[in-house]
């Protein structure tokens, strides 16, 4: 194998497909990269059994060929070649030389006999979308998710398709969030849980590119397409819950508010409380009262008047300030939503007349 | 043929020896054969990139190593199978959380978005009791002979909160479990009359994707089926899918809170085509079934109430299975905030303040439905007459009225046409002995109370 190829593309490619290489594998193989240049492109494969990915980079090849090398050590020395526009990479008998203008570097590859193939998904059902609103409809969720395994489809994400829109949804089963992305021309008729840790690492591979992406479903996979890269993860077997009835479809407390205002008055409020990170939201619509406080035996207390527009039942309610402060980020809108249907009832919280989120949150008992 | 683990057990010792450890334990973990037929072994793997791989790369070994056991073989396929981890069983840990904050309701929502099937309801957590044994058994019969026994239809019904849904979702779950091939549906009838309006209202395609919906299943389910009544297109189309499915021998059940034949406003063609099969009904469960319930409630909930407690809970509330778990799961609850058991007095108000109030009907709404039901002129039950075909039903009017709604005897005689109290009398006594001796009177006045 003889190739030269961009720097910064076959840099930022291994640096991706690094992350998914298998670490404390069995086989020890999943370790490393897989570099095979055939047909004018360099393709670079990485895959720990759970996803695998594959990137394409245009490349001048003068010698077809393939070498398997650690992931961590390759993605390392590139990132440490900084000064150059161009590398040299050939490989013979397992042995690889990297060479710049600068430096020369061989570094021990491995036997690839064994380096697994990554599953490629002929026929599925699925969507074209472009991967910033991908990423966008996974990142307002991803939060959300369990991080035990204990459950494996609540240490997921699931996706399915109402109407013409695309439904991201995860839970722990103390908080649900939900992100609806409209996309015309999806057809999943049965949803799926993707494993958060996955879908992670498909976000962070979306997120380098801007491109419209293919997203194809079977029963037991789910894969990626977009010009120059390829990812497919496993997807749990199992039932995701009905959630959809557990949204409250009416309230009986509404509180609106600037973003801003929450998101300040959460972050001095996690200074004051427990590890519960308790805080308890009194309102009082005659009275025009919205008072958020914190409780710490510890450390102290505070106590803070927020501006709101209110209506319904008076209330006080204990909730978890992180769960608040965490969605706050998926909400695009400069005014949020709270929705309250009693003290041991969840809170509803969305952008201001956006329902494209809703975040579901259950109070604290204590 | 060799047993399918047997088998696989040889197959893998065999690939152990020509494989390296790391390449064997990485890819043939979780893999199992889940069936054969044919000659063609089906292989169950826990992923698609072990799939893959096994196809591309060991296929060749896997077929010789079985091959070599069993000689009849001529292929293998691959299929991603959920295949539980013995080994490593997830213990459920302990959720320091949850003191702190209550969960989402979300436990009672896992359902098969495929089939409708909670699996929650197994027979492992069902109770069999004499209350249930009958329906119990039909279902036993049924998961050995899917939709060609003599059980075909199935009609289960009973009261709500009996167990209808626990045992017909069973009966779906098992036979997944068992014939992984068969298409199992369950739906409530609300769910198919919904999404027969909503084909309705979008044109032929749809309407015709809804009639192929409903007939490609194995096992069909469906609940509460009272709630047909009054919806005449439903029930035809209900009707159509039943005439397919059993032509097919298709397994069909329903359940409904009540005998086919009092169900108001269902069409004939559906009450006999219901009736064909076996028509079996729940009861309340006796004493002793109540108590086994709620020691098996107990047990789940890793909760052990005072025996008196479970004891006196289960003399005291009759009936409803639901009202049963309310109430435990109330104490439960009150318990745990107290941090110590309830004593019996803490326990009788409980039951007092949960305790249905009983349903306030004027006698003559009450005469009205048992002559609906015997299908007489409601004037003759007040009248002087004593044709044998008014006699049993104001008899029997009398007997409920005394036994159900406490009423006086007086007060029954002045309502029923100005009659002696003594008469009243005489009628309930004559009703109760009667009822000891005559089964079909047993059934009917059973009938007559469910509609209450």
């Amino acid at each position: 194998m003889h190739i030269t190829c961009n720097r910064e593309s076959i840099q930022k490619y291994v640096a991706h497909a690094e992350r998914v290489t298998g670490k404390n594998l069995s086989l020890p193989i999943l370790n490393s990269v897989l570099l095979i240049a055939a047909h004018k492109t360099l393709i670079i494969r990485a895959t720990n059994l759970e996803v695998g990915v594959e990137f394409q980079i245009p490349a001048n090849i003068t010698k077809e060929g393939s070498v398997a090398l650690s992931g961590s050590l390759l993605a390392n020395t590139l990132a440490s070649i900084t000064d150059e526009q161009e590398v040299t990479i050939s490989a013979d008998k397992g042995i690889c030389t990297i060479i710049t203008k600068t430096k020369k570097l061989t570094i021990k590859g491995f036997l690839h006999d064994d380096f697994p193939t990554i599953p490629v998904i002929k026929d599925g059902e699925g969507f074209i979308m472009s991967s910033n609103k991908f990423t966008q409809g996974a990142k307002s969720v991803l939060m959300s998710a369990a991080l035990s395994d204990v459950k494996p489809e609540i240490s997921s994400v699931y996706l399915h398709q109402i109407a013409d829109q695309v439904v991201f949804t995860a839970t722990d089963s103390f908080r649900l969030a939900e992100k609806k992305i409209k996309q015309t021309g999806t057809t999943i008729s049965h949803g799926v849980i993707i494993p958060v840790k996955n879908i992670i690492e498909i976000v962070r591979v979306l997120e380098s590119t801007t491109e419209d992406i293919n997203f194809l479903v079977t029963k037991n996979q789910i894969s990626c397409t977009g010009k120059s890269l390829y990812i497919t993860s496993r997807v749990v077997q199992g039932v995701y819950p009905d959630y959809e009835q557990i949204l409250p479809k009416s309230h009986t407390t509404e509180v609106v508010l600037l973003k801003q205002d929450l998101l300040n008055t959460l972050k001095l409020s996690t200074l004051f409380s427990d590890k519960f990170h308790k805080v308890v939201v009194s309102v009082n619509p005659d009275k025009k009262i919205c008072i958020i406080s914190t409780k710490n035996t510890e450390v102290g207390e505070t106590e803070s008047n927020l501006t709101a527009t209110l209506s319904g039942d008076p209330i006080e309610i204990s909730l978890n300030g992180k769960h608040i402060f965490d969605c706050l980020g998926a909400i695009e809108k400069d005014s949020v939503t709270m929705e309250f249907n009693g003290s041991d009832k969840p809170a509803v919280i969305r952008g201001l007349g956006d329902n494209s989120f809703t975040y579901l949150t259950m109070p604290l008992t204590r | 043929m060799i047993e399918n683990t047997q088998l696989w057990e040889n197959t893998l010792r065999e690939l152990e020896n020509e494989l390296s450890r790391a390449n064997f334990s990485t890819w043939f973990k979780n893999t199992a054969i889940i069936k054969q037929e044919d000659g063609t072994v089906i292989v169950g793997v826990p992923n698609e990139f072990v799939k893959d791989w096994l196809q591309n790369k060991f296929h060749k070994m896997i077929l010789k190593s079985l091959r070599n056991l069993s000689d009849h073989i001529r292929s293998i396929e691959y299929v991603v199978h959920k295949i539980e981890d013995k080994g490593t069983e997830k213990k459920e840990v302990e959720k320091p959380r949850s003191a702190m904050s209550a969960e989402l309701p979300l436990a009672d929502l896992y359902v098969n978005r495929e089939d409708g099937l909670n699996p929650r309801y197994t027979f492992d957590t069902f109770i069999i009791g004499a209350f249930n044994e009958l329906a119990y058994a039909a279902s036993q019969a049924i998961l050995k002979k899917v939709g060609t026994n003599v059980y075909n239809p199935l009609f289960i019904y009973g009261n709500t909160g009996l167990g209808k849904t626990h045992l017909i979702q069973a009966i779906g779950n098992e036979i997944k479990k068992n014939h992984p091939g068969k298409k199992v549906f369950y739906i409530t009838s609300e769910k198919f009359s919904v999404d027969y309006i909503n084909s309705v209202g979008q044109g032929a395609k749809t309407m015709s994707v809804f009639k192929e919906k409903y007939r490609k299943y194995d096992l069909f389910i469906m609940d509460d089926i009272q709630f047909l009544s009054n919806k005449e297109k439903t029930q035809e189309e209900l009707f159509h899918i039943f005439n397919e499915l059993y032509h097919n021998n298709k397994q069909i059940i329903f359940s409904s809170d009540r005998h086919p034949n009092y169900i108001p406003a269902l069409e004939d063609r559906l009450k006999s085509r219901f009736s064909s099969g076996m028509i079996v009904d729940v009861q309340e469960p006796e004493y002793e079934s109540r108590l086994a319930i709620l020691h098996a409630k107990a047990q789940v909930n890793k909760f052990f109430p005072p025996e008196e407690v479970i004891d006196y809970l289960a003399s005291s509330v009759r009936g409803n299975i639901r009202e049963l778990e309310g109430l435990l799961n109330g104490i439960i609850c009150q318990s745990q905030l107290k941090n110590r058991h309830l004593t019996l007095n803490e326990i009788k108000p409980f039951i007092k303040n949960t305790a249905k109030p009983k349903k306030l009907l004027s006698v003559k709404e009450i005469v009205k439905v048992i002559c609906d039901f015997y299908n007489i002129e409601e004037d003759h039950v007040y009248e002087k007459t004593r044709r044998k075909e008014v006699l049993k039903p104001r008899q029997i009017a009398m007997f409920i009225l005394r036994e159900d709604f406490n009423i006086s005897y007086p007060t029954i005689g002045q309502k029923l046409g100005g009659r002696d109290h003594t008469t009243v009398m005489h009628s309930c006594e004559k009703v109760k002995i009667d009822m000891q001796s005559d089964l079909s009177l047993i059934q009917e006045i059973d009938q007559i109370r469910a509609m209450f």
